[in-house]
């Protein structure tokens, strides 16, 4: 066996400049609480400040490494709610010390069951889900959508959600019906598409995480891809913000950001319109991780009839659905009332929406699971905003 | 059942997954930020009912084991930490808003609810309290309540205890009380005119009871703010002189200000962007930075008061006390609650706050400053040294804040001896040390009366016979 990698120890002196004040417990303005963990399940442990304690007192030897402590260092959705309202320095390395955290779980094999599942199917199948690769493409029958070829503008790179998860399913190819709608000229690679790495890093498993970049850098390289697309934020965020020091310089678009454009150049036409009220909740690697606030916003209330709203807790103060850092798929936070999906799906009921609306798959799937939940059938309804395009602008479709 | 009695006890009665007995979820409930030694609870409870805790305080009563209840764990003086391990009863859930009352202008809330969120409920129907100055928007505002804490309107609504109205408290038996108007009233209006017993709640840190709901005044919200700044200036070797702490009496006997407080130089100096280690005090600049903030619900209103204090100002000058105008133009942006103190803590680097707050005669402040500067310089600190003065009265909070390195023992150990120094300075002063760890409690009784010491122990020993409660406190 090899030695043990400790990646804590990079944070040994910086782990004291948490000022252990609880200020990551609430979102600034509203002083709603802002950390899914922290709402769901209380201790203190589960917010920031607990998470630097027990690294300092893990680095100092006085607390030793368990199961029980890895549960909860994975029980965080990693959405960055906690370094939006860091008042100090350790804001810049909040995010560094979860990861060294899960890393050493991970070295330790000390990961709960899920997370280890998770990461196994992704370094086998590509997907969570262990689903055959070959299926991999298998949302786009029908749709017209093809294989990209060398030349074409955009790469869409759907990800694991838009390839095997119901809801995720329905957005991705709704998103691509819309862009062949627009006319644009892009392609997807089917079966050869792999997952991205954003939540394997989140998980601690760096290694794979470099496997998968460096498999998609070549595979976009080799097919000459220049631009992508992406419809979910994480994949956006890992091609965005990670792939450059692994050398993949694509330019990278979350999906919304494309839409806008077009929508303002007409090559979207939303003058069919709606009459709604709709809320936009802010996806946290499109928001917090990426600052992009308005081009969801931007696109919704280009709808003639829409009525945008806010909720309480928007934008960088936004409190997260649950999914991120995998939690979409080991579902750590359950599906109780004090859920974080659930929670957020009554906030969105207090503005008296009719749309829920979203522009992440994971959001999606997270937050109509809790609608349900909630028992909202015949009244709001969750929707992403490629879905919403999709009703307008797609004939058969229709706008329901 | 996990084998261990209390454990399966507590989660009979707070439910599954509200308890925990993990090393790693104790460990975040066994220190605060300041340099008072950690100490792990045995458990963790999460309650979120008042029935809960009155379960939990029998149950403790019927084991002997401590509880020490805890909101925001933000107040320094190592106030929630479990000396004597035990039950930590964690409150921050139990944060309901219960009612704002705006035709008699009161709030009744739980102990859960934090200064950030009552703040923002109250902003919104144009109402607002006073606010602990420093802290984290998420800290509680009844511990910082009942422990007399100091607010941002001070100067015009006194110290934070004298507006509480009511209070329903679990008692260290297990019986719930209600104190003041609402033990009678269906109004939570005021604590008198009947007998005032919350003399056995107020500034006891939680060794006397579990405070489950806190009726406070609310007052409408000024729209129009602004402020008046001026520098006191010494060669910082040298004390004030006793005309300076006349002057600022003046100020305080007119009742113009929502708040008058003042900060050392070198907590302008950090809040204006210059990084630690900081150079020496130049001499023409103030050692303290005052500013007297104004409220009015007219611009008319608000300009009237301005002019008489800054005439009072210019009145000092001429007279030849050492004090100048001073430029608060972006302080007076700054809304609450603010991050300003917990920014300042960060820059010594290490995320440690230690401080030692007080009540002190404004007469006695030139030579206490002088004294607290003298230790501050003689440890390598920069000095911090926060003024305010409260309302109608000729005292104030004098107050040594002490940012250090939580992670280097050689600060831990220096902020421990300025901690220990401070406090005798304030009481050579005459003050009283507020919010007192037990160490700072222990030299306030040993030049008090030995009967109020004698009372308070007989008092502690008749409501807590067991003593369950938060013990280790008061130095009793
Ligand atoms: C940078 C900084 C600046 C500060 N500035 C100020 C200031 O200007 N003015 C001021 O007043 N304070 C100040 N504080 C102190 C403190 O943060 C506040 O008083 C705050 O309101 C305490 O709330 P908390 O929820 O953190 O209380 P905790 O620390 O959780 O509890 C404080 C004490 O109250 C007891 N307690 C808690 N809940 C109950 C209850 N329900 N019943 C009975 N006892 C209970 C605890 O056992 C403990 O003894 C400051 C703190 C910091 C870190
Ligand atoms: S990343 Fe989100 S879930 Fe995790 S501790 Fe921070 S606020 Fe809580
Ligand atoms: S992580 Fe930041 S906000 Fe949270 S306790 Fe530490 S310093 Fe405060």
């Amino acid at each position: 066996m090899g030695e043990l990698r400790l990646p804590l120890g990079d944070y040994r002196e910086t782990v004291h400049l948490c000022r252990l004040c609880g200020n990551c417990r609430q979102a600034g303005t509203t002083y709603l609480p802002c950390c899914p963990a922290g709402e769901r399940f209380g201790f203190d442990e589960y917010y920031s400040r607990g998470k630097a304690i027990i690294a300092g007192q893990l680095l100092k030897g006085s607390l030793a490494w368990s199961r029980s402590l890895a549960e909860v260092v994975y029980r965080c959705a990693v959405c960055g709610a906690c370094v939006e309202q860091c008042p100090v320095s350790y804001k810049d390395y909040i995010l560094d010390v979860f990861a060294a955290l899960r890393e050493e779980c991970v070295e330790r094999s000390l990961v709960p069951r899920e997370v280890g599942d998770f990461l196994e199917n992704v370094y086998k199948y590509g997907n969570p889900w262990a689903e055959p690769r070959q299926k991999r493409g298998l949302w786009a029958e029908g749709t017209g959508i093809g294989e990209y070829e060398r030349g074409e503008d955009f790469l869409y790179y759907v990800g694991c959600m838009g390839s095997f998860d119901t809801r995720g399913i329905e957005m991705a190819r709704a998103l691509g019906e819309v862009l062949l709608a627009s006319g644009l000229s892009f392609g997807i690679l089917g079966s050869g598409e792999t997952c991205e790495g954003n939540e394997v890093k989140l998980l601690g498993e760096r290694g794979l995480f470099e496997i998968l970049a460096g498999e998609n850098i070549r595979r976009f390289t080799g097919l000459g891809v220049k631009r992508v697309v992406t419809l979910s934020p994480h994949a956006y965020n890992a091609m965005k913000n990670e792939y450059p020091a692994y050398g993949g310089n694509f330019e990278v678009k979350h999906y919304t950001q494309l839409l806008v454009e077009m929508v303002v150049d007409g090559r979207i036409d939303l003058s069919k319109g709606v009459e709604a009220r709709v809320t936009y909740h802010d996806s946290c690697f499109l928001g917090r991780y990426n600052q992009e606030y308005e081009a969801p916003r931007k696109i919704l209330r280009s709808i003639p009839g829409v009525e945008l709203v806010e909720m309480e807790r928007n934008r960088e103060n936004s409190f997260c659905c649950g999914g991120g850092g995998g939690n979409f798929y080991t579902d750590f936070f359950g599906s109780e009332p004090n859920s974080p999906a659930r929670i957020r799906v009554r906030e969105a009921l207090d503005t008296g929406a009719d749309i829920l609306a979203v522009a992440c798959p994971v959001c999606l799937t997270m937050l109509d699971d809790a609608a349900k939940a909630e028992g909202t059938e015949g009244g709001m309804r969750v929707m992403d905003i490629s879905e919403i395009l999709a009703s307008l602008v797609l004939p058969e479709r229709g706008s329901s | 059942m996990s084998g261990d009695r209390v454990y399966d006890l507590l989660e009979g009665i707070v439910g599954e997954g509200n308890v925990s007995r993990e090393p790693h979820i104790l460990e975040c409930y066994a220190r605060d930020s300041t340099t008072n030694p950690p100490s792990q609870p045995d458990y963790v409870a999460m309650a979120t009912r008042v029935e809960q805790i009155q379960e939990l305080v029998r149950l403790a009563n019927r084991e002997g084991v401590p509880l020490v209840p805890v909101v925001g764990m933000s107040s320094t003086g190592g106030l929630t930490i479990p000396v004597e391990g035990g039950i930590v009863v964690d409150l921050h859930k139990m944060d309901r808003i219960i009612e704002i009352n705006e035709d008699i202008d009161y709030a009744v809330i739980e102990p859960g609810v934090t200064i950030g969120r009552l703040d923002a409920e109250l902003k919104k129907r144009g109402y607002w309290v006073s606010l602990p100055v420093g802290p984290p928007g998420s800290a509680g505002l009844v511990p910082g309540y009942i422990l007399h804490g100091y607010g941002h309107l001070g100067g015009k609504f006194g110290i934070n205890s004298e507006q509480i109205t009511g209070m329903e408290v679990v008692m260290p038996d297990g019986e719930l009380v209600r104190l003041g108007g609402c033990a009678v009233s269906p109004y939570w209006f005021h604590r008198t005119p009947i007998p005032d017993l919350m003399g056995l709640i107020l500034g006891w840190q939680g060794t006397t009871g579990i405070v489950t709901k806190l009726g406070i005044n609310i007052y409408p919200r000024p729209g129009f703010k602004d402020m008046v700044g001026w520098g006191m200036f010494t060669p910082h070797e040298e004390p004030l002189p006793e005309s300076s702490a006349r002057f600022l009496m003046k100020v305080a006997r007119l009742g113009l200000a929502h708040d008058i407080s003042g900060h050392s130089w070198g907590a302008v100096q950090i809040g204006r962007g210059l990084k630690y280690p900081l150079p020496p005090k130049p001499r023409e600049e103030p050692e303290l930075y005052f500013s007297a903030t104004l409220y009015g619900f007219s611009r008319e209103e608000l300009a009237m008061k301005k002019k008489i204090l800054e005439s009072l100002v210019r009145e000092g000058i001429e007279e030849g006390l050492p004090v100048a105008c001073t430029d608060v133009t972006e302080r007076v942006k700054v809304e609450m609650p603010t991050r300003y103190a917990l920014k300042y803590s960060d820059h010594r680097g290490g995320g440690g706050l230690d401080y030692i707050g007080s009540i002190t005669p404004i007469i006695n402040w030139p030579q206490g400053i002088k004294r607290l500067n003298e230790i501050f310089d003689r440890h390598g600190f920069t000095p911090y040294i926060r003024l305010a003065i409260y309302r109608g009265t000729l005292q104030g909070m004098m107050r040594a804040l002490m940012p250090y390195n939580r992670g280097d023992e050689k600060d831990v150990e220096a902020v421990r001896k300025i901690a220990r120094e401070v406090v005798q300075v304030v009481l050579d002063c005459g003050g009283l040390v507020y919010k007192a760890p037990s160490f700072a409690c222990e030299e306030m009784w040993k030049r008090g009366d030995p009967n109020f010491l004698e009372l308070m122990r007989r008092v502690k020993q008749t409501l807590d016979p067991k003593r369950i409660m938060n013990p280790g406190r008061l130095a009793l």
